[in-house]
């Protein structure tokens, strides 16, 4: 477009402003709009011929890449794995990030963002976010696209708040068919329950992963008191999420 | 019939997230009415709304039906009601309730019908056979009902719609030689009110997606460096559309489509499907949901693979509704699409496809993408977005976020920025984006392997864990 037209509409869009009552509209150019005399009719023309006429601006230059990573990213099914732990099972997520740490993985690159804002506010979880996402999460930091992080100590999580009682202390002992067969009796006797959630949830948590599968079996299966039933499958999938991510990182 | 298991009823389950809240609802205490035949399941769920949800499944179908305003399917309601009859929750042998006996009937009637008239023709929608939310909806907002009506009838209202909307155009286009003359600083153009009397005025008149344009620009009003300009275009775009609307004999078939799909009539879903598909492999390039007065709105951009030509898919959700999740961005379904009328329309129905591997993607440069879409817009200037796939890099010029390849920039309008900028690392990427007058708005980029998905998920369905701690 040439530098008439823009001329032209500069003058349009101050008659607008201030209104074309106290500012009179410009004449049409001379050429395809000398038919156009109102105003609107020439905006209309002026607007369709500049989004039209749409160019690249000049170019710029491209930002400087960070430092090759050469860690692998998390495969598909671990990426939505996070998402899905964070939303809803977030007692998970320090182990979570132990292990992508231990097998050797990267962040994939579109998560990084937004854990780092999510977790500005905690050192421990961010120091392993920006250890699994590289030096990417620096180059983002230093392009203001992430912050920097701050110092408020995390919050303790659930399961942290309830010690275990002596008389549930022995569950953390048993092996997985044993853990099992007991959670899914006390359940379906409902000597188990939601009042001990957070410390089942910690159990699942913190067995060894080879006793999960049996345990995840009997929970799905203790569906035979109204009571319980909703909580021993809430624990079924908590013993599911966790057995197939740690599979999904250290295979 | 021999009860599922449990891993069985979860396998239906349309995400983990169904999964894992059915769970949460096969808990007896929130069922009551709940009873089994050899060929049904059914129940009624109490939840949070005054009317317990009536949950049927027939069981050899399967198929289900839930009077929830979920749009998955099944839904949680209905996984849960079977979760507890896996679990033997539910007795057996007994007579279905009135809502259950109501729509098994008309299931087996219409299955029988089906036999007698032995059509092989199968609809278009590939989605199995259901009488659900997700069926009873999917034809879309915007859309009339298909049902024919007496000739006569028709042209009277058409007649009479006509002038509702010839007369709500004039109105707006005084209104709009108003505000120019009064000056955009008029302290009522200041005041929500006053555009959303205008666009109510738009909607009485039956032009909706009008209406739903002004709205919009009420939120442009004295927004950044340079508003006045912004508003003005937009303006002058709302001042050429009420003119061509009140001109539609005069213009061409197809222009004259295009100016009635801007102004809101609706276009009969039967008569799309009637015209033949264009049939080609379809990629899935971009999604974006925006929330449009207290509906979200999911535009799907497909792109052909052997034509290069765009397709839009819309669906529509209110509060509380899921939207169409059937297709994920970055696959591949081949099949056919029905294009709705008009000059250079993209807006499609999706007719019968199938899932299949992804191809290569087709990018332009910068300068290619404005060709595009300056030909889009010379022969619609009152387009508001337009695709475009680019292979480009973001990058940063003159204070602001840029698309960057060897023919120039183009500004970023917002949207995932930290995300396209991480994935990218500094380098080109093949970046499918919105056209609109403010920028590109990206939506998805493809790094190696991987495409990613970065559209907007506007209004209650932004994903919650994008906030801060």
């Amino acid at each position: 477009m040439s530098a008439t037209y823009e001329d032209q509409w500069s003058c349009l869009a101050g008659a607008a402003l201030l209104g074309t009552d106290r500012r009179p509209v410009p004449d049409p150019l001379p050429g395809p709009m000398s038919p156009f005399v109102d105003a609107l009719d020439q905006v209309a023309v002026l607007v369709a011929a500049r989004r039209a006429g749409l160019q690249p601006s000049r170019q710029a230059r491209l930002l400087p890449a960070p430092a090759v990573d050469s860690r692998p990213t998390l495969p598909q099914r671990a990426i939505e794995r996070l998402d899905e732990i964070v939303e809803q099972w977030p007692v998970l997520l320090d182990e979570w990030l132990d292990c992508a740490g231990v097998g050797g993985w990267r962040l994939a690159p579109e998560q990084v963002p937004s854990l780092l804002v999510r977790f500005r506010a905690d050192p421990r979880r961010r120091q392993a976010i920006v250890a699994l996402a590289g030096p990417l999460a620096d180059w983002l930091i230093d392009l203001d696209l992430a912050p920097a992080g701050g110092a408020r100590p995390a919050a303790p999580v659930e399961a942290d708040l309830v010690p275990p009682p002596a008389d549930m202390a022995v569950l953390w002992g048993l092996p997985g068919d044993q853990l099992a067969a007991a959670l899914a009796d006390g359940l379906t006797r409902a000597q188990l329950a939601n009042r001990h959630r957070p410390l089942l949830v910690r159990l699942l948590c913190e067995v060894p992963v080879d006793r999960l599968p049996p345990v995840e079996a009997a929970l799905a299966r203790a569906g035979t008191n109204a009571a319980t039933m909703g909580l021993a499958l809430t624990l079924a999938d908590l013993a599911h999420v966790r057995a197939t991510m740690i599979e999904e990182l250290l295979p | 019939m021999t009860l599922w298991p449990a891993d069985h009823v979860l396998a239906l389950a349309p995400d983990t997230a169904a999964a894992a809240a059915a769970r949460r609802a096969a808990v007896p205490g929130s069922w009551t009415a709940v009873g089994s035949d050899p060929d049904a399941v059914w129940g009624l769920f109490i939840g949070s709304s005054a009317e317990p949800y009536q949950v049927v499944v027939e069981l050899h179908a399967p198929a289900f039906r839930c009077s929830c305003p979920s749009r998955k399917l099944p839904c949680k309601h209905t996984l849960g009601l079977l979760l507890l009859w896996s679990a033997g929750h539910i007795p057996a042998g007994m007579s279905p309730p009135s809502f259950a006996a109501e729509w098994l009937a008309r299931r087996a009637g219409a299955a029988a019908a089906a036999a007698a008239a032995a059509s092989p023709a199968r609809e278009a929608d590939p989605e199995p056979e259901v009488d659900s939310p997700t069926s009873r909806r999917r034809s879309g907002g915007s859309s009339s009902p298909d049902g024919p009506a007496p000739k006569g009838t028709v042209d009277k209202r058409a007649m009479e719609r006509a002038m509702r909307v010839a007369a709500g155009l004039a109105e707006l286009d005084r209104w709009v030689h108003d505000c120019v003359r009064g000056g955009l600083t008029a302290p009522e153009l200041a005041r929500y009110a006053t555009w959303e009397r205008v666009a109510s005025r738009l909607v009485d008149a039956q032009a909706p997606s009008l209406a739903n344009r002004v709205r919009r620009l009420a939120g442009r009003v004295g927004v950044g460096v340079g508003w006045h300009e912004d508003v003005l275009g937009e303006l002058g775009v709302l001042h050429l559309l009420a003119r061509a609307g009140l001109r539609l004999a005069h213009l061409p078939d197809d222009l004259a489509d295009s100016v009635r799909s801007a102004l809101g009539f609706t276009v009969r879903q039967a008569d799309v499907v009637a015209a033949a598909p264009e049939v080609d492999r379809w990629m899935i390039c971009g999604r974006s949901d925006t929330l449009e007065d207290r509906i979200v709105v999911r535009r799907l951009w497909l792109r052909g693979e052997r034509s290069g030509a765009w397709a839009l898919s819309l669906s529509f959700a209110a509060y509380g509704q899921n939207l169409d999740s059937r297709w994920q961005v970055g696959t591949a379904v081949e099949g056919g699409v029905h294009r709705y009328p008009g000059r250079r329309e993209l807006r499609s129905i999706l007719g019968g496809l199938n899932r299949c591997d992804a191809g290569p993607s087709h990018s332009t440069s910068l300068a290619g993408a404005c060709d595009e879409v300056g030909g889009a817009l010379a022969d619609i200037p009152w387009l508001e977005r337009w695709p475009v796939t680019v292979l480009a890099a973001p990058t940063r010029a003159e204070g602001r976020w840029v698309l960057c390849d060897h023919t120039g920039t183009l500004p970023i309008s917002g949207g995932s920025v930290p995300e396209l900028v991480a994935v990218c690392e500094g380098r080109p990427g093949v970046i499918t984006a919105e056209w609109t007058a403010a920028g590109l708005l990206p939506l998805s980029v493809t790094a190696g392997e991987r495409t990613i998905d970065l559209g907007p998920r506007g209004g209650f369905h932004e994903r919650r864990w994008r906030g801060a701690a």
